[in-house]
């Protein structure tokens, strides 16, 4: 079973959880190169957590985090995990803000995950 | 003017948050900012409801009916709306929920830019 990697050698924000375990194939990307220590490891897969998926694409398109949260309601028998994003830009235009918050959703496949991503 | 119209709810909106964003306004602003986030969900679920054609309104579970008929996009818009909604109506803690640092306003105006999202979408963007 994967574990994550210990709380103290996760890097500061961006930050990274990685899944290890025992096997012979150490994957040759960016990630790796980012956490020496396990350069000399094995690793089944490397994975960043979603949230951090999420956090990563919007610096990617220029904003800051001032906080995220992380919430869940059913509606019927379904689950949905909501994850709200206060940006510390000031937001002029939220039309455009929505149509970043769509272009994240869909390059991360939040929609087929049952996951919202809520921007302000 | 119909009453049970989007456009009604649209105009009804489009009135709260004139009242919501003014400096002169006396009246409880957590009220108004409920009211808005209700009838705001009203406003996009009208438009989806009155724009697929398979839907007959006002019929028992009409909500999940045109809920579980949208794209996924939309559906989980409409989602969105429908939570903030149940909170507006019946969650006792401040509405909506305060941010960190930007104003109580802040998350009304998503709700503004998703419902004028939605209702600028034809029956085959809704579904997509």
């Amino acid at each position: 079973m994967p574990t994550a990697l210990p709380a103290h050698l996760i890097e500061t924000p961006p930050a990274y959880v990685y899944y290890i375990d025992n096997t012979d194939y150490i994957p040759e990307t960016n990630l790796i190169t980012d956490i020496g220590y396990y350069q000399n490891h094995s690793l089944l897969s490397v994975e960043l957590s979603i949230d951090l998926q999420i956090i990563k694409e919007i610096e990617n398109i220029g904003f800051t985090i001032e906080n995220i949260k992380e919430n869940s309601f059913k509606d019927n028998s379904n689950t949905f995990k909501v994850f709200s994003v206060e940006l510390k830009e000031e937001i002029t235009n939220y039309s455009e803000l929505l149509q970043e918050e769509k272009y994240i959703s869909k390059k991360l496949g939040l929609y087929n995950k049952n996951i919202i991503l809520e921007m302000v | 003017m119909s009453f049970i119209t989007e456009q009604y709810y649209r105009k009804l909106c489009d009135m709260l948050f004139i009242q919501i964003d003014s400096p002169y306004i006396s009246v409880n602003r957590e009220v108004l900012r409920r009211d808005f986030a209700s009838r705001a969900y009203y406003t996009a679920f009208l438009h989806c409801s009155n724009t697929l054609s398979d839907i007959s309104p006002n019929t028992d579970g009409s909500h999940n009916k045109v809920i579980s008929s949208l794209g996924m996009e939309t559906k989980l818009y409409m989602l969105s709306l429908k939570r903030l909604r149940t909170d507006a109506d019946y969650k006792m803690e401040a509405f909506p929920e305060p941010l960190k640092v930007k104003g109580q306003n802040t998350p009304l105006l998503r709700i503004k830019a998703i419902i004028d999202d939605i209702l600028n979408k034809n029956e085959e963007e809704l579904i997509a």
